[in-house]
């Protein structure tokens, strides 16, 4: 008896018990001897300066054991790292302005951190920011990606000329050549806009410092640990090996949860250590919306050059992508937007440029599709547009693109977000449309169906991508 | 991972795990290379101590890069095993099979001896070990791969629009997904059904509305809206597996795939639902009331 | 004076004291878990009573004299075997990340004691309140299905 396929099995998850009982720990149900809490204060406003952040009053309410501005780090306050530099695409400028522990002179979007609030409770430490007293001068605030790159808009980071985060031209072929051998082509503006990842488990830090064994554990409803573990080791003057972070349960990731070192997980492991007693964070849902990174918007201007049967002969798109008030994240998200617009399809000539946008709003990094949606949406929605101005069937127009099997693996020649050329490694594209079409009965709806349920006067439409 | 005296597998992988199933899944590759239940393979992630390198959970890489080296570090206890039990049943290894948690000759499942009763015997109680040999029966594997796979697709969808009232629903919604090899469909069916419900809240519910003082104005699920159990479809999903090259399971990754092209799918079905209206979609989100404005630029 | 599980206990807390929090912190029963802290979401609903109520949206002194039944409240806990509903969810795979899953449980629970063998769209409808972000509901409903297959019917 060989032993058992387990491989392709539909097996029963063995970690469903904890979870279905109520016995899973998540980071917020880290319950420790003389635990205390935190609350932050954020800023209100999208663009400001800030000129004061007085705690006085606040650090006199009792119950409140400490609270920290920016002066107070000392030290300890600096920038986070650049997470993921950019690959090294030929012209490309890039600017790095990465997230702050605590706000510093100026707050750059609502619901940058200027203050962290340790009390006995999360309530008495929420009362707490009330005490705080803050002053700030309002600054107009860069929200529409246009307008942020027009002559004389605010500048959110003023050392820099303009809001221009990043700019990069990739090009594949000669598209230019292509367009003039065209037989059609199709040119639009498209927006896409994307959201929070909005995992039902907000974020949560807790941290313990032991004083005799010299170690500090760490709870964080993160998606990358060892990272985070190795970063605070660096920050906090310790070994690798004193520090111990501990992903437990958590309730959901789909990205934002591996940004990494946000302000609270740089400050919250501080806190525990400065004040010899464990100390826990707990996001609640309206925090989560600023204070947890998010997928934004770009804006595509975007055209495709066909010859008469369909077949595309290149592709032009140029786009405007929202990263935020910071860019700790690089490239990833526009990057992924310029590779992924290729699609499975065969585009012989392509040229990609974007510019990447500071605004006065939360964080862009990548959720879930981490950019690919936009790029899918411009194809997609180029190749439909071309179809009906063709005449040709939308399945067929796509069929008529895919990459064949015998092309794998696939040079796309642009680099990709590894910093090797976008390639792809194996596929076998037409079987699975005809799967799709044969699913959902694609050739008998469009003829029957729905001229059928049209006469009827209902508006039943198909789609296939 | 390490096999114990007691015959239960314990592994360690550095990633960390968000719902996606990895406790199962990557005990499934090793309960298959090792012969034991997957129900005796105990996996740990997200705990530094435990393991000490890695990146994380993200880019639908878990079963590729994580999955993979959990394969790499079973087949060298695997073959630490035979390599033992060769010597305690004196047999030759290519005669000897891994099953129900135990070694035995092949041919003679009387013959044989429990993993745990071996993690026993790799145990040198004087602390004396074989020239040549490592104690216990233990192995640690990582996984690189040159380059990132690239899982495919295809969405399709019928849905019906009230032109009055702008209001979307969906009759059916298929997937046909390729993320190479399976390692557990049922868990594959989740990543999509989640998936596509993420993306149809992005492509229909979700938006985030700043105004222009970058105040957001919506923000609690009262004004930003999920998508409820109301508002998801049945997915219909179909499988196919072209293997990778790339990595020894040939996986590729699904954790996104769902999510992607949602948004392209709504505004094609819904453009054909209203027919020759001339209304042109080039944008996400739509919500009812943003359609509503787009058909009424159209007439 | 409030009833939990089965429990009697007696504290002296602040009147703005959330039950949510009150379970959690003052009892350490963090199985009912906080999402959203609106009312929208769902995660932390429990029983008062036999009704599903939303624990964030309650102050504890609010269930001074009354009866709560959360989570934990489903097993007899130490190892012990799983309340029909979690065995159907976990044999349908109707829970990812686990962490709306509680809050689910302790709305279906209600119910489908009210409700012993609803249709597709009931259940659905009797989910709408409950946020989930990694199933997309399919197999939560599966898992509906199948505990319902399994409540006898009158007269059989």
């Amino acid at each position: 008896m060989e032993s058992r396929r387990q491989v392709g099995e539909r097996v029963r998850r063995t970690e469903d018990a904890r979870l279905l009982t109520g016995r899973a720990l998540f980071v917020d149900d880290v319950r420790l001897d003389g635990m205390l809490h935190v609350a932050f204060l954020r800023s209100q406003h999208a663009h400001a300066r800030l000129t004061g952040v007085d705690a006085t009053a606040a650090r006199a309410r009792p119950g409140v054991v400490a609270v920290y501005t920016a002066a107070d780090l000392g030290d300890y306050w600096r920038p986070g790292p650049l997470l993921v530099p950019p690959p090294p695409i030929a012209g490309l400028v890039f600017n790095a302005c990465t997230q702050v522990p605590l706000a510093k002179e100026k707050l750059r979007h609502v619901g940058e951190p200027m203050a962290m609030v340790v009390a006995e409770s999360r309530y008495l430490a929420e009362d707490a920011l009330d005490d705080i007293v803050v002053e700030a001068e309002p600054l107009p605030a860069v929200v529409d990606l246009e307008a942020a790159l027009a002559k004389g808009a605010p500048r959110v980071h003023e050392h820099l000329p303009s809001n221009l985060a990043a700019h990069a031209v990739q090009r594949k072929g000669d598209y230019a050549r292509a367009k003039q051998r065209a037989h059609t082509v199709i040119k639009r503006r498209f927006r896409y806009d994307r959201g929070a990842s909005a995992a039902i488990e907000n974020r949560a830090v807790a941290a313990q410092w032991d004083p005799r064994a010299e170690e500090l554990t760490v709870w964080d409803t993160t998606q990358a640990p060892i990272p985070i573990r190795n970063g605070l080791a660096q920050l906090l003057g310790l070994l690798e090996s004193q520090v111990r972070v501990v992903a437990p349960f958590v309730g959901g990731g789909f990205g934002p949860k591996i940004m990494m070192y946000y302000p609270e997980e740089v400050l919250v492991p501080w806190a525990a250590m400065k004040l010899g007693r464990p100390v826990k964070w707990t996001e609640d849902r309206q925090e989560n919306f600023f204070a947890t990174t998010q997928e934004r918007g770009q804006i595509h201007d975007a055209e495709i050059t066909l010859d008469q049967s369909g077949k595309i002969l290149g592709v032009r798109d140029v786009f405007l992508h929202d990263t935020g008030a910071y860019d700790p994240y690089g490239l990833t998200v526009p990057i992924n937007s310029q590779c992924t617009l290729l699609g499975p399809y065969e585009i012989p000539n392509y040229e990609s440029e974007f510019t990447a946008v500071f605004t006065n709003k939360t964080i862009v990094t990548p959720v879930r599709g981490a950019g690919r949606q936009h790029g899918v949406f411009v194809i997609e929605r180029l190749l439909d547009f071309a179809a009906k101005e063709l005449g040709i069937d939308r399945a067929e127009i796509r069929r008529r693109n895919l990459l064949r099997r015998d092309q794998f693996p696939f040079n796309n020649e642009i680099l990709f977000q590894d910093s090797a050329p976008l390639t792809y490694d194996s596929g076998d594209y037409e079987p699975a449309l005809d799967q799709a079409l044969e699913l959902i009965d694609y050739h008998r709806f469009v003829r029957e169906e729905q001229p059928r349920l049209r006469t009827a006067g209902r508006h039943v439409g198909i789609g296939i991508v | 991972m390490t096999v114990e005296p007691g015959g239960r597998v314990r592994l360690a992988t550095g990633v960390g795990t968000q719902g996606q199933g990895h406790f199962t899944a990557f005990a499934q590759i090793v309960a298959e290379v090792l012969g034991v239940d997957v129900a005796d393979v105990h996996v740990i992630t997200g705990d530094t101590r435990e393991f000490h390198w890695g990146t994380g959970t993200f880019a639908s890489r878990g079963a590729v890069v994580a999955g993979s080296a959990c394969q790499a570090a079973a087949l060298r206890v695997r073959e630490k095993i035979l390599e033992l039990a060769s010597h305690e049943l004196e047999a030759s290894k290519a005669d000897l099979v891994l099953a129900g948690g135990s070694v035995h000759v092949r041919g003679d499942p009387g013959a044989g001896i429990t993993l745990g009763a071996l993690a026993v015997k790799a145990n040198p109680l004087r602390g004396a070990v074989r020239p040549g040999t490592e104690p216990g029966l233990e192995a640690t594997a990582y996984f690189g791969p040159d380059r990132g796979s690239t899982a495919s697709g295809v969405h399709a969808m019928l849905v019906e629009v009230d032109p009055e009232t702008a209001q979307v629903e969906i009759r059916r919604y298929v997937v046909v997904h390729d993320c190479g090899r399976v390692i557990n469909p049922m868990i594959v069916d989740g990543q999509i059904h989640g998936g596509v419900a993420h993306g149809i809240g992005n492509a229909f519910y979700e938006q985030l509305v700043y105004d222009e003082d970058g105040q957001l104005l919506n923000a609690s699920f009262m004004d930003y809206l999920l998508p409820t159990a109301t508002d998801v479809p049945r997915v219909e999903t179909a499988h196919r597996e072209t293997p990778s090259p790339l990595n020894p399971m040939g996986a590729k990754g699904v954790g996104e795939a769902g999510a992607i092209p949602t948004g392209a799918l709504f505004a094609q079905a819904v453009e054909d639902a209203l027919g020759r209206t001339g209304l042109e979609i080039c944008e996400i989100p739509l919500s009812p009331s943003r359609l509503f404005e787009l058909i009424e630029e159209a007439r | 004076m409030v009833t939990v599980n089965g429990a009697r206990y007696e504290r002296t807390v602040e009147p703005r004291l959330l039950l949510s929090d009150f379970l959690r912190n003052e009892l350490g029963l963090t199985g009912t878990h906080v999402g959203c802290e609106h009312g929208v979401c769902g995660a932390c609903t429990v029983l008062l009573d036999g009704e599903a109520v939303r624990s964030c949206l309650m102050f504890a002194v609010q269930a001074d004299g009354h009866a709560v039944t959360t989570v934990e409240g489903l097993t007899d806990g130490g190892g012990g075997p799983l309340h029909p509903l979690q065995a159907a969810f976990h044999e349908a795979h109707g829970l990812q990340c686990g962490f709306c899953t509680p809050g689910i449980l302790m709305t279906l629970v209600p119910f489908l004691r009210d409700h012993p063998h609803p249709d597709e769209r009931e259940i659905r409808e009797a989910l709408s309140g409950n946020l989930c972000r990694c199933t997309g509901y399919q197999n939560i409903v599966a898992a509906v299905r199948l505990a319902s297959d399994g409540i006898p019917t009158p007269g059989r």
